[in-house]
């Protein structure tokens, strides 16, 4: 539990999904993830309809 | 209960059992392996297989007791879920187990499929059979993994989620050919990174068989040795490279360079450029000039994160949508098959681009294309692999 990321031993600093570093507005740090591709998100990226994260809601998940 | 636990059981039970596999209906050019390796693990056991495409009526009177159903890429979860749901609505007394990549990376959304089993990762017992080439008779290449995982840790690749570090190394692939293949398709994730890349690369070259390295080869450690030993062999159909990132181009540069040196034309050599991710457009339109007058094939790869649902839907905070369609048009419109190629008119217009808009903006003329028809054959059968002509893009 505390690998943050792959590879990482410490909490990332920029979200592993768009690139862009953490801060306290719309890219605050979400999470974590474990047994997710991305540990750690940023708001903007969780915000996104078509990404999946576990304790959201998706509209889009019929058949 | 533990999917792995069960296996166990399973291992302990002495009855054949009829299994059947199926791959869901997605576009994918290639065979499904892991199902070929597990249909070649039950017939060890004495079990009857089948293996069927997409949603339809097992031919067989007898019913299955489990299905493996298997996924790919997260955005093709749909035919994923519809075959769950077919199967287990028609076959209510067979197990269900899906497995894959999509149920790998997303396993609790996969849990809503209604598969009785996720399994994530490899199934060990499986992976290192002959896969069962038997099932598709037209398939004429062998697919292989001399090792498995990768040393980097790319934030697009999930590689490094689902196999970690340099695994499962192989020394030899002969007896892994199939007998009456004509190709070998690797597809190890950095095999110039593994301990075993000079005894197979000397195996190649001894058999004489055609060869891809089909995830790329890594620009970094390409050097006067590698680039020596891949002009020895029957690359089919093109040398294949990645410049994701600009501070590797150095590494690009030098690996290009490299192979020319040894004999392999610029036109055999294709270099993934990754866009929509970490860059900005003009981070893109940099690589792509820099490809093109190093004399190689630039082929555009649009970043897609490793949880999306949806295809061709994320745009990067650093991108414009009108940008990214910018860079799909012009692959339809100046390059081929998706791909530019370093023909000299395009690269003159890249090198007298002063920005991305100007690279990228189908305004003037379309540049005549003088591309040799051996350059087209390998260029479209790059493109077919990604689904770029039968999508149309």
């Amino acid at each position: 539990m505390n690998r943050w990321q792959i590879g990482s031993e410490v909490p990332p600093r920029v979200c592993l999904c768009c690139g862009l570093p953490f801060d306290e507005g719309k890219r605050k740090r979400k999470g974590p993830y474990y047994g997710q591709p991305y540990i750690w998100v940023c708001e903007w990226c969780w915000e996104q309809p078509y990404l999946y994260f576990p304790d959201k809601d998706q509209k889009d998940e019929t058949i | 209960m533990d999917p792995k636990f069960k296996i166990h059981i399973y291992f302990m039970m002495d009855m054949n059992e009829y299994i059947h596999l199926v791959e869901p209906d997605y576009y994918t050019r290639f065979p499904p392996l892991g199902l070929l390796k597990l249909a070649s693990y039950h017939r060890a056991r004495g079990d009857k297989v089948s293996l069927m495409r997409g949603c339809r009526k097992i031919k067989s009177k007898q019913e299955p007791s489990r299905i493996y159903i298997t996924s790919l890429f997260t955005w093709a979860w749909k035919p994923v879920w519809q075959a769950v749901r077919y199967y287990k609505q028609n076959y209510p007394k067979a197990e269900v187990w899906l497995g894959g990549i999509y149920a790998s990376l997303l396993k609790s959304h996969a849990e809503g499929s209604g598969a009785d089993v996720i399994w994530s990762g490899l199934f060990p017992e499986a992976e290192d059979m002959m896969p069962a080439y038997d099932l598709v008779p037209n398939w004429k290449s062998t697919l292989l993994f001399a090792s498995r995982g990768c040393i980097r840790r790319c934030g697009f690749c999930s590689v490094p989620i689902l196999e970690g570090q340099i695994n499962r190394v192989k020394y030899s692939i002969r007896n892994l050919i199939y007998q009456g293949h004509t190709k070998v398709i690797f597809f190890d994730n950095n095999i110039l990174t593994a301990p075993n890349w000079r005894e197979i690369f000397h195996e190649l070259i001894e058999l004489g068989i055609r060869v891809d390295f089909n995830q790329g080869l890594d620009a970094r450690e390409i050097d006067d040795d590698v680039a020596s030993l891949l002009s020895r062999m029957r690359i089919d159909p093109l040398v294949r490279l990645a410049y994701d990132y600009s501070n590797v181009g150095y590494y690009v540069e030098r690996a290009i360079k490299t192979l020319k040196e040894y004999g392999i034309r610029g036109r055999d050599i294709m270099v993934y450029t990754l866009f929509n991710y970490v860059d900005d457009p003009e981070d893109f339109f940099r690589r792509v000039r820099d490809i093109l007058e190093w004399g190689a094939v630039a082929y555009p790869m649009r970043y897609e994160p490793l949880n999306t649902l949806k295809k061709n839907s994320y745009i990067s905070p650093r991108w414009r949508r009108e940008e990214v369609e910018m860079v799909q048009e012009a692959r339809r419109v100046l390059g081929y098959g998706g791909a530019f190629p370093p023909y000299p008119a395009l690269i003159k217009k890249f090198k007298l681009a002063k920005d991305f808009q100007e690279a990228f903006s189908l305004r003037e003329p379309t540049p005549r294309r003088i591309i040799s028809s051996s350059m087209k054959k390998r260029i479209k059968e790059v493109a077919i692999e990604h689904g770029m002509l039968n999508r149309g893009v």
